[in-house]
């Protein structure tokens, strides 16, 4: 698995828990950052059901959402929280499951 | 009701924004001796600009790294006794409120003096790919490096124009980003009027030195009058097309070059971020260079609003020196009209109204050099997605239009373009030129955005727990 973090201190280690795969990810970082690092890029599935990602990555764009506890937030502002994470991609807006 | 509000907080005078906008005014009102709160989205102060790595990472300084401005302004903000409430999404407003929604819970923050300082986002033109996952703006990149050490990728293009695609270069490159190419749809007299223009500001010139000076170290392939033609790839980015651009923007058929590349940073320049303004029913003047419709405001940055005062890049975009010196400017003036002032507020004035005039006409000569051609919204087919929000392509608009018509508000209500979470932030610009150029509308200006609270989504039990009004009791 890639990881296209540059060298430099960290927070203490988080496993990032996406779609039910397990990622490496840091304390400081948010849920968007850890899972580019890791090579996710969909994060998200549109209206139309394709993939998407962030896009603006400062919370402008709302392309990044996903489930934490059951609420839509943006994965560019949303902290990863230690020592486990649970993020879930969202359902698309028509109800079906992504 | 109020119970379910989690945090009140009062302050003589509040700012949103955190940027060097919101922080040059805070420091500045509490010199004046006024009890000051920032609110602010980012996670740590400094905006977009200035942005800190997070807390976590323990930057070794404490400080933004490589900006000596932006260090400067954080000492002086950490000096000052300011509260700084981050991770906070403003929602609502009213002159005597801020309401906010942090980590899920309900916030209001009450004033007698509001400042407005929210900074800007990145202006999107549609290209055919740019919805798939790897097209980042300009100012995402920026983030991933100087903010979080990640790299965006391997193998970049960048593409756009203006002045803000210089630092993105050199931030991919100091993340050991290949940058295949880096295209500026503007000809080489852009460029020209643009050095012109840097000549009343010594620093912006020395800056752009240093950006010129990197990219020919690592010998980019720096292309000018070239545009993205379309991104390819199978859920991700993983080749595009560029063109080369006649003199307006149009791609020229024939000119078409293929790139293996792993990640596209696009950026046009910015847009200023007007929606709170708006709300409190700021009277609004239309400036196409400085980024469209802005609150008019006096010589104090106080809008038609009493009490309301804008900062930085919601009175027209103008970049740090000029955010950093109209904030300097609205601290003091809303703090004297509190009756609280500096021993040295009339000297220190004076000195940011010179910045800010100097700082304006260089920022002026910018924008008019590199703004974004309007052929630039042709590279668009039918099939791209316009709107990301809503899914809705230029083919479904131009359906649209016959159906209902070509302006802005028949497109959006016609088709639901700009009606998802993002407000139309990303797409209405571009849906307003693509009906000028494609469907035949003469709708000059672009309308004034319509705005309504919540100018941000939030949870409906953050609205129900704050009540209407910003929480007015």
């Amino acid at each position: 698995m890639p990881d296209r973090r540059l060298p430099g201190a960290r927070g203490a280690r988080v496993t990032l828990v996406f779609d039910g795969r397990e990622y490496k990810a840091f304390e400081g970082e948010t849920v968007a950052m850890a899972l580019w690092a890791a090579g996710v890029r969909g994060i998200r599935t549109s209206a139309a059901g394709v993939p998407r990602g962030m896009l603006c990555a400062m919370g402008v764009c709302y392309e990044c959402l996903v489930d934490v506890d059951g609420r839509p937030v943006r994965a560019c502002l949303q902290p990863v929280r230690g020592p486990r994470m649970v993020v879930n991609r969202r359902g698309r807006s028509d109800g079906t499951p992504p | 009701m109020n119970d379910a509000v989690a945090e009140r907080l009062e302050a003589q005078i509040a700012v949103v924004g955190a940027g060097p906008a919101g922080l040059a005014a805070a420091i500045e009102a509490a010199r004046a001796g006024a009890r000051v709160v920032v609110v602010d989205e980012g996670h740590r102060p400094g905006g977009q600009i200035h942005r800190q790595p997070p807390a976590a990472f323990a930057a070794p300084s404490g400080a933004g790294h490589g900006h000596g401005r932006g260090s400067a302004l954080l000492a002086e903000l950490a000096a000052s006794g300011v509260a700084v409430v981050s991770g906070a999404t403003v929602w609502d407003a009213s002159p005597r409120h801020v309401a906010f929604e942090r980590d899920g819970a309900a916030g209001v923050l009450s004033c007698e003096r509001l400042i407005l300082a929210p900074g800007a986002y990145d202006l999107c033109i549609p290209f055919p790919g740019w919805d798939l996952p790897g097209v980042i703006t300009a100012g995402a990149a920026q983030v991933m490096v100087r903010g979080f050490r990640v790299a965006p990728g391997t193998r970049a293009l960048v593409a756009g124009t203006g002045p803000l695609l210089l630092p993105t270069i050199t931030a991919l490159l100091s993340a050991g980003v290949e940058v295949v190419a880096a295209l500026e749809a503007n000809g080489r007299g852009a460029r020209l009027r643009a050095g012109l223009g840097l000549l009343r500001s010594p620093a912006r010139l020395r800056e752009a030195f240093r950006y010129l000076r990197a990219l020919r170290a690592h010998r980019v392939d720096y292309r000018l009058g070239w545009a993205i033609r379309r991104v390819h790839g199978d859920g991700r980015v993983e080749r595009a097309t560029i063109a080369r651009v006649d003199r307006r923007g149009s791609p020229r058929p024939g000119t078409e070059e293929d790139l293996e590349v792993d990640v596209v940073c696009a950026g046009f320049g910015l847009q200023p971020s007007i929606e709170l303004a708006r709300l409190l029913g700021c009277a609004m003047r239309h400036e196409p260079v400085r980024g469209g419709w802005l609150p008019v405001h006096d010589s104090a940055m106080q809008t038609s609003v009493p009490g309301v005062y804008v900062a930085g890049e919601i009175a027209g975009i103008g970049g740090g020196e000029v955010a950093e010196a109209e904030g300097r400017i609205a601290g003091i003036a809303a703090a004297r009209s509190l009756g609280l002032q500096a021993p040295d507020a009339g000297r220190r004035l004076r000195a940011a109204t010179r910045a800010r005039a100097r700082e304006r006409a260089a920022s002026d000569a910018l924008l008019g050099a590199f703004a974004p051609p309007p052929g630039l919204y042709d590279l668009a087919d039918d099939a791209t997605v316009v709107c990301r929000c809503e899914d809705v392509t230029l083919g479904r608009l131009r359906e649209t239009a016959r159906v209902f018509g070509a302006g802005l508000r028949s497109l959006k209500m016609g088709s639901r373009a700009g009606m998802g979470p993002c407000q139309g932030r990303i797409c209405q610009h571009a849906v307003w030129m693509l009906a000028q150029r494609q469907f035949g509308s003469t709708e000059r200006p672009m309308p004034c955005p319509v705005v309504q609270v919540p100018v941000k989504p939030v949870s409906v039990a953050t609205m129900l727990a704050t009540g209407p009004h910003a929480g007015r009791r």
